[in-house]
């Protein structure tokens, strides 16, 4: 049950990377969809290591898993992250 | 006495309906009888013409009416509808908790990542990095919250339905209330005209029944033509035939008995049938 929130992702070189699906959700400020996910990596602490993206459909029809660059949409996220800890 | 020939009369006369003949007594036509035959039958054509837009006016307020409540009950509806469809929307969205985000159903990300390449590049991942606790923290969050606000959303969902339904049957009835009260009204309705500047009840139309015996609009109207129709032809007859309009005027002086006019239209000069 638990391969049913994994996603496979491309990166720039053609490397396939197999994630696990955190959480999916959508900011009420901008309405714009973002994902969370891991590849339940540790960083040098044991922490795991997760990312945050936001879903973009391009034209051609695919998808990408874009940088979120706005700081205010970073710190939105960040709360959220926060929220879901508690 | 020159015997009456009905038939010829009223062709001559194209005043068929209401000429009662007895011709066992004899009375004049007074100089005015077909002006004030014709003034009474204008008088009664007013009466039932005031009648008949008093109704129509009626029933037009009365439909109006119906048409503006309907119409405010309409944009009731309109604007509950609305109303629950914003609810329902953000239910939906599963903004039920007053959060700045809200947490869509991750198989709806799967359902639109179907077949699709999903690329990333490594400079445009915003990586975090939690304690395993709060990680599992998280997760358990995640996926708590999310099954709650789907919880409460298919809960919310049931009660806007049943909201819209409880609304519908609630306007339902009123609409059925206003219709009945309205039917009611408009059968309680009372005719009215205006006389002298106030607005009377309005009473049956008395039309003398020896004039014309039924008060509808229709035949009302005929009668005022064939009266018209009488004075012109007379006049004609005057004008052009002496003989016809004598001959016209010693039948009409033999055909109205008491019956047929009121006393004050006609003039006795007693019953010459017997002493011609």
């Amino acid at each position: 049950m638990e391969d049913k929130n994994y996603i496979t992702i491309i990166d720039s070189n053609g490397m396939e990377k197999r994630v696990e699906v955190l959480n999916y959700f959508t900011l009420n400020s901008n309405g714009k969809d973002y994902v969370a996910y891991t590849e339940n990596q540790e960083d040098a602490n044991g922490n795991v290591i997760i990312a945050t993206s936001e879903v973009i459909e391009r034209p051609d029809g695919s998808i990408e898993f874009a940088n979120i660059t706005d700081q205010n949409t970073l710190n939105e996220i960040k709360n959220v992250l926060f929220d879901l800890c508690k | 006495m020159k015997p009456y020939n009905g038939k010829d009369l009223n062709n001559l006369l194209g005043f068929k309906a209401k000429i009662i003949l007895t011709g066992s007594v004899l009375f004049s036509v007074s100089k005015d009888f077909i002006k004030k035959i014709s003034d009474k039958a204008i008088k009664n054509l007013s009466n039932v013409n005031n009648f008949n837009l008093g109704n129509k006016l009626d029933n037009y307020v009365e439909q109006s009416t119906k048409d503006e409540l309907l119409e405010q009950k309409i944009d009731n509806i309109e604007n509950t509808q609305d109303a629950l469809a914003d609810t329902y929307h953000n239910v939906n969205a599963g903004n039920v908790f007053n959060k700045s985000y809200y947490l869509k159903n991750i198989s709806d990300l799967y359902m639109r990542l179907e077949n699709k390449k999903v690329s990333y590049g490594e400079n445009g991942l915003n990586r975090y990095s939690l304690p395993k606790l709060v990680f599992m923290q998280f997760k358990k969050n995640s996926i708590n919250t999310f099954s709650n606000l789907k919880e409460t959303a298919i809960q919310k969902k049931d009660e806007v339905i049943d909201k819209i339904a409880d609304v519908k049957e609630e306007v339902s009835a009123k609409v059925s209330d206003i219709k009945e009260d309205v039917v009611a009204k408009v059968n309680d309705i009372k005719p009215t005209r205006v006389e002298d500047n106030k607005t009377v009840e309005f009473e049956k139309v008395e039309v003398n029944e020896d004039v014309m015996k039924e008060d509808t609009y229709s035949q009302i109207l005929n009668t005022l033509k064939q009266s018209i129709d009488c004075r012109s032809k007379l006049e004609q007859y005057r004008m052009q035939n002496p003989r016809i309009y004598k001959q016209v005027m010693e039948d009409l002086t033999s055909v109205y008995d008491k019956r047929a006019v009121d006393d004050d239209f006609i003039e006795e000069v007693g019953p010459r049938a017997s002493s011609r």
